[in-house]
């Protein structure tokens, strides 16, 4: 296992997207020391950020100290496991394709953009556009799940294509807003306005009925096996990954279907409680 | 070993006592034909069918595997594996495993689809997933047709990388799987039973049916896992592929070369699928044991001299191995 300490926070950020573990795995300490960060406009070296200590070999790699300013942190990984105790910076996660991270704390913005597969798992709380696509790109997430423990911020799943969002706590405004395909699952209070403009996919929130956008049409109770699997799915994947208390899953009533957002699309769904 | 003629309490034949002095074998002494079962490969595929009582369960899984008897004149053979628990089936419902069995995977995909449009997706509250490993060079698009019913109005969702279609129906939404597991499985393990009465055959033949279905993974295809219509390969009418096997008919004794034993009033077959020879062969083994009641003259079984399938399933390996 591989471990990299901050030496000292600083306000300016530090783009690092070479730190993965799939990639660092076949280097060496001091290799791993010499990649290149760009600290502002600067161009510098890991070394000079981070205590590199371990070893990188077994495919785990732990960012420890204050990163909340460490921003592409495992972007496009592929395969094994960046564990961050502590709050992590921006674009965590983006592009990814395989691999697992945990998130110890908080997450900043852009958490899982436009990701492929994987898993990210946060027990803190994340920032906006989860698993959304960037500006002016026509998907966000397709494929892989994102786990978040506590609250999400604005438009959760912006224009999402595929895979699976898990917030155990509240969003912000517009969640699943653009939605293209996939599923979000939002077990506290979702925030206004959800599944605007979405096209396809499916918004469950099983617990708390939101207040919808007029252009969503109730169908009333759904009668389908379909809730029942994705509940079983995530009580796997409670054990799987280890989530412990905070994801306190409720068993979920009978709910409601609305079709939407009929100013496109509409097929698109809301599930959630009549 | 032991041999036959020591443990029936009468005096054998000369001939028999000689032929279990060449080393006859039995169980109880019944008499164990040394022959061989001769199975065949066939393509499989597992339905986990599940719905919201068992009651509905058990009507979509006689509805899906209904006239699936045997190859010769069915698109499949297929039987209910075991029905299964809430907490063993995907959706936490009561359900059903059940087993499918086919000359090619193309043949068995088509089979499916049917079956399962036909047999399981009209049956309330019903849904259908996958009981197989999914390789995807040789997996059986089967939801991912049967998806078309929803018109334009059905949608998929992908969890764990297995596709799930949610087809709109009457009474909310029919959940299929996409793609289904396909293995080669192994069909035409068979035992035939000869007794003293038709009552005591088919009772040994129901307690070696109940034996041989408890085994995981195997099927007895035929109504109530018994045949009593053993059929040799063609007939004398050119279009007919299998015709009745006279040599095990009593009521032709006389007229034709007669394979039952001198005692026998009735015979009965067991014909057994599985998912994999060891399955048909414990499948197979247990059944000769419960089969072996008093009244049971010869337990043996059908081939065709080697030369239809790879695996000849010995009865004498068999017994050897126990119980």
């Amino acid at each position: 296992m591989l471990t990299l300490t901050r030496l000292k926070s600083h306000p300016v950020p530090l783009e690092s997207e070479c730190i993965r573990p799939d990639t660092l795995s076949s280097l060496d300490n001091s290799a791993i020391s010499r990649l290149t960060v760009w600290h502002g406009k600067n161009k510098a070296e890991l070394g000079e950020f981070f205590a590199v200590t371990g070893c990188a070999s077994d495919g785990e790699l732990v960012l420890k100290g204050d990163c909340s300013r460490v921003k592409l942190a495992g972007s496009g990984m592929t395969a094994g496991l960046l564990k961050v105790e502590g709050p992590i910076g921006m674009h965590t996660g983006t592009g990814m394709r395989g691999g697992i991270i945990r998130v110890e704390g908080d997450a900043d913005d852009w958490l899982g953009a436009e990701m492929f597969g994987g898993t990210i798992v946060v027990t803190g709380n994340a920032g906006h556009h989860v698993g959304a696509a960037y500006r002016g790109a026509l998907r966000g997430m397709r494929g892989g799940e994102i786990i978040i423990l506590g609250s999400a911020g604005d438009e959760l799943g912006s224009t999402m294509r595929r895979g699976l969002i898990v917030v155990a706590g509240d969003t912000g405004v517009f969640p699943g807003i653009n939605l293209l395909a996939g599923t979000v699952v939002v077990l506290g209070r979702p925030g206004v306005r959800p599944g605007a403009a979405m096209r396809r996919g499916s918004m469950v929130f099983p617990h708390y009925r939101p207040e919808l956008l007029p252009t969503f049409r109730c169908a009333g109770p759904l009668d389908s096996v379909f809730p029942a699997l994705y509940f079983r799915h995530l009580e796997k994947m409670e054990k799987r990954l280890e989530l412990g208390q905070g994801f306190k899953l409720k068993p979920w009533n009978q709910l409601t279907r609305h079709s939407g957002d009929h100013v496109t699309l509409g097929k698109g769904e809301i599930l959630c409680p009549a | 070993m032991r041999f036959a003629g020591l443990f029936t309490g009468r005096r054998a034949p000369k001939t028999e006592r000689l032929a279990g002095f060449q080393g006859m074998l039995n169980i109880r002494g019944i008499e164990i034909e040394e022959t061989f079962a001769e199975a065949f490969p066939l393509a499989c595929a597992r339905v986990i069918l599940t719905a919201e009582h068992p009651r509905l369960v058990q009507s979509a899984a006689a509805a899906a595997t209904g006239n699936a008897s045997s190859v010769i004149g069915c698109d499949a053979e297929a039987g209910v594996d075991r029905l299964l628990q809430p907490d063993e089936t995907p959706d936490g419902r009561p359900g059903a495993s059940l087993l499918f069995f086919g000359y090619s995977r193309p043949a068995l995909e088509q089979s499916l689809v049917s079956r399962i449009g036909q047999g399981i997706l009209p049956c309330p509250t019903t849904a259908a997933y996958n009981g197989l490993p999914v390789d995807p060079e040789k997996c059986l698009q089967v939801g991912s047709r049967i998806r078309f019913f929803g018109d334009g109005w059905q949608s998929s969702k992908l969890l764990e990388k297995r596709r799930f279609w949610r087809v709109p129906v009457m009474d909310g939404e029919f959940v299929v799987e996409e793609a289904f597991g396909s293995g080669k499985g192994v069909a035409g393990g068979n035992l035939i039973l000869q007794g003293t009465s038709r009552e005591i055959t088919l009772q040994a033949a129901e307690n070696a049916a109940d034996a041989m279905t408890s085994v995981p993974g195997v099927i007895l295809p035929f109504a109530h896992g018994i045949v009593r219509a053993g059929s040799k390969v063609g007939s004398r009418y050119p279009n007919l592929k299998a015709s009745t096997n006279q040599a095990f008919c009593p009521s032709l004794r006389g007229q034709v070369v007669s394979e039952l034993h001198p005692r026998a009033a009735v015979a009965y077959e067991l014909v057994v699928d599985g998912l994999d020879l060891e399955s048909v062969r414990q499948s197979m083994r247990l059944g000769m044991d419960a089969a072996a009641i008093p009244g049971i003259v010869r337990i043996g079984a059908g081939n065709y001299g080697g030369k239809l399938g790879p695996f000849l399933i010995h009865l004498k390996d068999l017994v050897g191995e126990g119980p």
